[in-house]
């Protein structure tokens, strides 16, 4: 079980930019296999680039990301594909592919180049359509979906890949309620059952709480604070990082934090009172 | 089926290998002057008035035909899906625009330095100046389309319309500097024609498009992936930037090597993999396959309708596909289009 302790994926000292414009700067952490770890910080603060310098597809300007003790870089293309998938916010697909073919995409860097799907493929590609609720919908065609139906699709398409890491960049932005919940207990399952390692981009800091292991809060291209939502999640650092004032309380079913957004005139008799209180 | 087994790729291949056969086989009998394929076979000498129709007219038209029409099948399949574009077709990078240009002026010009310059060197002439015309314009359109020194399709298909609308342009330019000799022969070049060629330009025009096809077909899984968005093909292994420039260039050579021979023929291009992929679905391992023999079959037939239907004299070929075509395609739009446009 020592072994389980070395991380995954290891960000040392990360930096990069775009052209002059710094976007991420000596950003450090480790992922330990089978936790849900969530990505989070204002519009603009480095996540989604972060996220890109984890999948390999970008290259750090300074600094290494490391799977396994091995530099990203190393990885052949589709070695790397056998190990992290990436399900990105939004997925147009241009031509009319059917819902299992987009799935079976996942499969792609296990064939060989002329290689047609075998029966190992198919029921793959099936399983994790079953998993994420899409099996009934494999004949039908990828655009005749809804966002949320397609989102899912891809999902399934992701984990077909079979991968050691999964990085999700705001997964269940178009998602309504109940399958925003399926999807992350989904992913849950999954880091717990199987060991798969997820990182994820999220814009509602309640599901972060919900869900997470541990999350990173990003500033400017920097980590802020990082550590499990409780630590992390606190009024002093959301004031801080997102530049407004919340609600912060405790769920009682979940016994974890929950934080709600106030309004104009809440906002500043909570920040009237935060200031007596000093 | 929802998804391409090895059966579903045999068959539908196989079947329109054996469709394309028989479309050359009923082809090269028709015409004008009609050949008994029967007679040929027990006679096939020269001295023999109609295997000399069918050896030296017929057939290398009818092969040119399939050549030219499996081409433009591939390059448009291959270019709708590198420009995530429904409308793209070989005729929009501006290969089509360069190679014309050139080959008119070659036309215009071999006319001028001798009047009885020898009918097939004039026609080898045009040819090779549109092929070099080709190669320059892709070579420019190549460089005009880099962003950041990536190829993007954007901006590939803006430099290639804007690139077209100019030689048009000056296609024009030189048209109404003519005279109305050579006006009408360039008029009838820009339309398109099979007609007299000799086996030397066929095989030459196969292994260019050979080539191209080629490199094309052992791409499909690729330009599959290629439509979930670059950033996720990327992620599945694909080398994003090696890809577009391939295709770009093979797409090149194919469009430069048949523009050259036949002039533009369009339609054939949009129609052939948009039909192909609603009977068929949308996985490249088999649509590139099927528009090279259903654009050659396709191309056959329009050609043979286009030298018989009103005979003795000849319809330009690119009428009757475009005629043909362009209901069908807008009946199918009507129809299908939930299926062609994934928005």
């Amino acid at each position: 079980m020592r072994r389980d302790a070395r991380p995954l994926l290891r960000c040392q000292d990360v930096s990069f930019a775009y052209g002059t414009i710094e976007a991420l700067s000596a950003v450090s952490l480790e992922l330990t296999p089978g936790e849900i770890f969530g990505l989070l910080g204002p519009n603009g603060s480095g996540k989604s680039t972060l996220l890109r310098l984890m999948s390999g597809v970008t290259k750090p300007r300074s600094g290494q990301v490391m799977l396994t003790e091995r530099n990203l870089q190393t990885y052949d293309r589709k070695a790397l594909a056998r190990r992290i998938a990436v399900v990105p916010q939004e997925s147009r697909i241009e031509l009319p592919f059917s819902v299992l073919e987009v799935v079976l995409m996942g499969r792609s860097p296990y064939l060989k180049r002329f290689g047609f799907e075998q029966a190992h493929d198919i029921a793959i590609a099936q399983h994790s359509m079953e998993q994420t609720g899409v099996r009934t919908l494999a004949t039908r065609g990828i655009h005749e979906l809804s966002g949320g139906e397609r989102q899912r699709v891809v999902l399934a398409r992701a984990l077909a890949q079979e991968p050691q890491l999964l990085l999700l960049d705001e997964p269940t932005a178009f998602l309504d309620i109940k399958h925003q919940v399926e999807v992350y207990d989904l992913l849950k399952h999954l880091s717990r059952e199987q060991g798969l390692t997820v990182v994820a981009i999220l814009h509602d800091l309640n599901l972060a709480a919900l869900y997470c292991d541990r999350v990173a809060l990003l500033k400017s291209g920097k980590i802020f604070a990082q550590g499990t939502p409780e630590q992390v999640l606190t009024y002093v650092n959301i004031k801080v990082v997102y530049d407004t004032e919340v609600y912060i309380g405790l769920n009682d079913i979940t016994g974890k934090v929950h934080i709600l957004p106030l309004d104009e005139e809440n906002r500043s008799r909570l920040a009237q009172q935060e200031k007596n209180r000093r | 089926m929802s998804y391409l087994t090895k059966q579903k790729w045999l068959l539908v291949n196989g079947g329109l290998v054996i469709f394309l056969v028989l479309t050359i086989l009923i082809c090269v009998a028709i015409g004008a002057e009609s050949v008994h394929l029967t007679q040929v076979w027990q006679s096939p000498s020269l001295d023999n008035p109609e295997a000399v129709i069918l050896f030296r007219i017929r057939l290398p038209r009818v092969l040119l035909a399939a050549v030219v029409g499996g081409a433009l099948g591939v390059a448009g399949a291959a270019l709708q899906a590198l420009l995530y574009n429904p409308l793209a077709c070989p005729h929009l990078i501006g290969v089509s625009g360069g190679a014309s240009l050139c080959g008119i002026l070659a036309l215009v010009g071999t006319s001028m330095i001798a009047a009885h310059t020898p009918g097939f060197l004039k026609i080898s002439l045009v040819s090779i100046a549109a092929f070099g015309g080709a190669v320059g314009t892709t070579v420019l359109t190549y460089r005009l389309a880099l962003v950041h020194g990536r190829l993007q399709p954007y901006a590939l298909l803006l430099t290639g319309v804007v690139f077209n609308a100019l030689c048009s342009a000056l296609i024009m330019l030189v048209n109404s500097l003519v005279d109305f000799y050579q006006s009408h022969a360039i008029l009838f070049w820009l339309m398109g024609s099979l007609a007299a060629h000799d086996y030397v330009t066929v095989g030459l025009t196969s292994l260019y498009v050979l080539i191209g096809v080629t490199w094309l077909m052992a791409q499909g899984r690729r330009l599959n992936l290629l439509s979930l968005g670059e950033e996720s093909a990327l992620q599945l292994g694909v080398d994003i930037d090696a890809l577009r420039r391939g295709i770009f260039l093979a797409a090149s050579l194919l469009v430069g090597a048949i523009v050259a021979v036949s002039g533009m023929i369009g339609f054939v291009g949009l129609i052939v993999p948009h039909l192909l992929r609603l009977l068929f679905g949308a996985d490249h391992r088999l649509l590139l396959p099927a528009s090279l023999f259903g654009g050659a079959a396709f191309l056959v037939w329009a050609d043979t309708l286009a030298r018989t239907v009103a005979s003795p004299s000849e319809l330009p070929v690119g009428v009757v596909t475009a005629v043909c075509g362009g209901p069908f395609f807008l009946y199918l739009l009507r129809k299908e289009g939930r299926k062609v446009f994934t928005q």
